[in-house]
């Protein structure tokens, strides 16, 4: 290793104020959990005709997180690449905390979270879920053994053999995506672009965040030294984006091309959804602001842009997630079976959604406090 | 003994769209007040009984929406827990609330808008006291349920409740595998068409044209 030295005693900021604050959002989501295990998945605004909302886009947004930083810590080492290696650590440790918080989302889902245990008693290994579950084990021992040997061990050689498992485990967040991608019933979701588009997400959602993390910790007084080139990963977040919008045409245009009912009414339904002017415009800013040289690369505006990929990107999630439902594929008169209008996540789902975002926080904090995680000065 | 593989011929040129048969379901099953296992649709204009088309060329009909018991169903394929699964000598699609984790990964993977529902809410019943069937299925807050084709009545050797009480005789009921049968010959000699076949779901119910 001859581009990184190990600065083993950065100055330390602990963010108490934040702390508190993510502490506080946790315990939030914790009391709106509650309510909704008292009144039943019924305090969320899901209904029949649209099962899953905003915790499953929760849950593919930060299974994507954990994968995409896997990816970005592991490369570096597995290819050489002294630009990106500086955040090594911190990508494995974000990776560990988005897991968790990630497989909670699921948890926050179940009408029974108490049955969580015959997943392992009675699982079905044909079921997409199970796969993502056994996925979502394998990427926590990964991720944790990682992180623990990035933090003892000084040659990047000796690093190795546990960053390539990282960096399949980061792949292979296209398993998530057959989740959906396997519904012949959903129309929209049934597509073999969605692994893809999922990776690629997964990518720009890594990018961003340690962006942010970077420009964030150093103006909360953290010793991030000058070290660290920020261009090649806001070079990465903003191609990363812009081949999603990209997907988001292909998407579009095939469907609007075909001219079938059910295919028009998902390209209607899509330029409808305020979500989808929200990810395009958003996206769009991102990559201006991460690209045009008047803005490029100056702390301010780089964290903008990173704010703005990450909105694009949440966007991007919930509409994914609504866009399965957004065509029934009976759609006849009848008795009324759900509340009539699409999916806006209520009150309570906010609350915890708040709430598992405080966790995150809150796990970041504690990590950057008592693990030297900061990226350190070049020699 | 031979498996049976039970099916549904619904009759569309008899069925009248009374909606007995979505009640006497509710009935019998002892539905909670928001659940409709077996749905009476109108396939014609906007809103329930309203037809298609411009006076005097008006067009209206009804099909009735349960679970089709399919061949190769979505569902159960995607059930983590296996609380959803296909009964071999009956070919009935099962469910089974005690294991349910209410992940509601199955109604999203069943391709037949709304034959699965949700108890949102602990469920609540319209006369306050259970009514049907002394051995209907129970019903749980936060799990799925669905039509089992009375899969209680079918072991008594009866059938499901919507055929028996169907006025208009539009509904039969009985083993697609044995060729004699009174819905196998109904298949076999009239023209009909199955729900979404495209899906390549298998469905087991028929609809008579
Ligand atoms: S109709 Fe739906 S619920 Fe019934 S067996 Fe087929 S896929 Fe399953
Ligand atoms: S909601 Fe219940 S029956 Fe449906 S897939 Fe989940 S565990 Fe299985």
């Amino acid at each position: 290793m001859t581009t990184t030295t190990v600065n083993e005693t950065p100055k330390k900021s602990n963010l108490p104020v934040w702390l508190v604050v993510s502490g506080l959002l946790f315990l939030l989501g914790v009391f709106a959990w509650i309510i909704q295990l008292r009144q039943g998945v019924g305090a969320t605004s899901l209904h029949n005709l649209n099962a899953w909302g905003a915790y499953i886009a929760g849950f593919i947004f930060f299974m994507g997180l954990s994968a995409g930083m896997l990816v970005l810590g592991s490369l570096p080492i597995l290819f050489n690449l002294p630009r990106f290696r500086p955040y090594a650590k911190l990508a494995a440790f974000v990776a560990l905390a988005s897991l968790v918080v990630g497989g909670l989302f699921i948890l926050v889902d179940l009408g029974h979270p108490d049955r969580l245990w015959r997943l392992v008693r009675f699982g079905n290994l044909g079921s997409p879920m199970l796969w993502d579950l056994l996925l979502t084990v394998a990427y926590l021992i990964v991720a944790t053994v990682f992180l623990r040997r990035l933090m003892t061990v000084k040659s990047d050689d000796a690093l190795k053999p546990i960053a390539l498992l990282a960096f399949f485990a980061g792949l292979a967040d296209g398993l998530t995506a057959f989740v959906f991608a396997t519904q012949v019933g959903r129309e929209f979701w049934f597509s073999a672009v969605q692994p893809i588009a999922f990776f690629v997400a997964a990518l720009a959602s890594a990018g961003a965040l340690l962006l942010l993390l970077m420009v964030g910790l150093k103006a909360a007084g953290y010793n991030v030294l000058e070290c660290c080139d920020l261009a090649p990963l806001a070079g990465l977040t903003a191609a990363t984006v812009g081949l999603g919008l990209l997907l988001n045409v292909s998407e579009l245009v095939t469907h609007w091309f075909s001219r079938s009912t059910n295919a028009l009414e998902i390209v209607n339904a899509m330029l409808g959804s305020p979500l989808f002017w929200v990810e395009v415009i958003a996206g769009i800013a991102a990559i201006l602001l991460l690209l045009l040289p008047a803005t490029r690369l100056q702390s301010g505006w780089m964290a903008a842009g990173a704010v703005l990929a990450l909105i694009y990107l949440a966007a991007k999630r919930l509409l994914f997630v609504n866009m399965g439902f957004a065509v029934q594929n009976i759609n006849y008169a009848g008795v009324q079976i759900a509340p009539v209008g699409g999916y806006t996540p209520g009150l309570v789902e906010l609350g915890v959604i708040l709430g598992l975002i405080g966790l995150f926080a809150f796990l970041l904090i504690l990590g950057f406090n008592n693990l030297r995680l900061a990226p350190t000065a070049r020699s | 003994m031979a498996n049976k593989h039970y099916g549904m011929v619904i009759d569309t040129k008899r069925c009248i769209g009374c909606h007995t048969c979505s009640v006497a379901c509710k009935l019998e099953n002892n539905l909670p007040d928001k659940n409709w296992w077996n749905r009476t649709l109108t396939v014609g204009g906007e809103d329930m009984d309203t037809p298609a088309g411009v006076f005097p060329n008006l067009k209206m009909g009804f099909i009735t929406l349960a679970c089709q018991h399919c061949e190769n169903p979505a569902c159960v394929k995607v059930c983590p827990v296996g609380a959803t699964w296909k009964d071999e000598a009956t070919g009935i699609v099962m469910q089974d609330p005690s294991k349910c984790l209410g992940c509601r990964y199955c109604m999203v993977a069943c391709p037949y808008t709304g034959v699965r529902e949700f108890n949102f809410e602990e469920p609540t019943y319209a006369t306050g006291f259970a009514v049907g069937s002394i051995d209907a299925p129970i019903h749980e807050k936060s799990t799925v349920e669905k039509c089992t084709f009375c899969a209680h009545r079918v072991v008594k050797g009866e059938l499901p409740f919507c055929v028996e009480v169907c006025p208009a005789r539009a509904r039969h009921f009985g083993d697609l595998n044995d060729p004699e049968s009174e819905v196998s010959q109904l298949v076999l000699n009239r023209s009909h068409f199955r729900l979404l076949e495209e899906k390549g779901t298998e469905p087991s119910v028929y609809f008579l044209t």
